[in-house]
């Protein structure tokens, strides 16, 4: 049936910080492991676009018990509902990032 | 009756181009955030449909309070008129561009972007009935300028709203409803003041006006809608 297999479009760096800061959100102090699995990064993947949200101060990073934990920043907060606002807007024109 | 509501129907206009504008800075507002160029195309046809709204209902209001004199001379009045019918058909082209690039991809811009001709052949009406003057006596009701604006109008419209049906028939979303809707309340409001125009009737035309005030609320409230929605956390 033509049109039933919709040819896999790649996720944009927004969508990825997207999904990264909405499971960190959702979890709190979030494992990589679990944003891993997730976010469905590879380690490599998610290791840099870990840093770069550290980077930017979107995300905060912290060891305890010799394993590293991310939380959210108030700054990635604001992005997470921007994203939101504009996922909504886009929806609205039949539109998704 | 369309001399009493002449001033309230200015305000309404005014309230739609206001909403224009909203609706255009949002858009702005997200392609900071999400490169597109559809999101582009929304927000400069809605500047220019806010703007050629704003600058009717200015021109109106002071119509009717006939400040500096303004009714006797009416060239003011054709040419706001005319200003606001070119800006309109500029961002209805602009608003229809953006969606059907949102409905059939990248390819559909990039075929009519090298066809001038389709814009340019908008202001071809205009330069057909210079000089102005032979048009002034019977200003834009009956007027053949208003009543191409009007039909290009209705035609974008027609396809904006095709292009919106198809979408909500697909992604079945209430936030493409509600754009559908207002865009479809604009395409009836459009059909009211051609029709107004063939009959020289200002109450047909002062109806239409409603309605469009009407297809800009139900904007609004998509807008203030996408934004509860984006702070709640779903879509």
């Amino acid at each position: 049936v033509e049109g039933l297999v919709q040819p896999e479009k790649s996720r944009s760096r927004l969508k990825i910080y997207f999904d990264i800061l909405s499971t960190i959100e959702v979890e709190g102090n979030a494992k990589p492991t679990r944003i891993l699995y997730k976010a469905n990064l590879s380690y490599d993947r998610l290791t840099k676009y870990l840093e770069e949200l550290v980077g930017k101060g979107l995300v905060q990073e912290f060891s305890a018990t010799e394993t590293r934990y991310y939380t959210i920043s108030d700054k990635g907060k604001e992005l997470l509902t921007e994203i939101r606002k504009a996922e909504a807007f886009l929806a609205g024109f039949g539109l998704s990032f | 009756l369309a001399n009493l509501l002449f001033l309230p129907n200015a305000y309404l206009v005014l309230a739609s181009g206001i909403v224009a504008l909203l609706v255009s800075y949002y858009a702005f507002r997200y392609t900071r955030l999400i490169e597109s160029g559809v999101l582009k195309f929304i927000s400069f046809g809605f500047m220019l449909l806010g703007i050629g709204l704003i600058s009717q209902s200015s021109v109106l209001i002071l119509t009717s309070f006939n400040v500096a004199g303004i009714v006797e001379r009416q060239i003011i009045f054709f040419e706001a008129t005319l200003f606001y019918l070119v800006l309109q058909t500029i961002a209805y082209f602009a608003i229809a561009l953006g969606y059907g690039r949102g409905a059939y991809g990248r390819q559909f811009a990039k075929d009519l972007k090298g066809d001038k001709a389709v814009v340019s052949s908008l202001f071809l009406p205009i330069l057909l009935f210079s000089p102005f003057e032979q048009l002034r006596p019977r200003f834009f009701l009956s007027n053949p300028v208003f009543l191409f604006h009007e039909l290009v109008s209705i035609i974008l419209l027609g396809f904006i709203a095709f292009q919106g049906a198809l979408i909500y028939s697909s992604s079945k979303n209430r936030l493409s409803l509600t754009v559908l809707l207002g865009f479809v309340l604009i395409l009836i409001a459009h059909i009211g003041q051609f029709a107004s125009s063939l009959l020289v009737s200002q109450n047909i035309f002062l109806v239409g006006n409603v309605i469009q005030f009407i297809g800009f609320l139900v904007l609004l409230v998509f807008l203030v809608w996408s934004g509860r929605i984006g702070t709640a956390g779903k879509v």
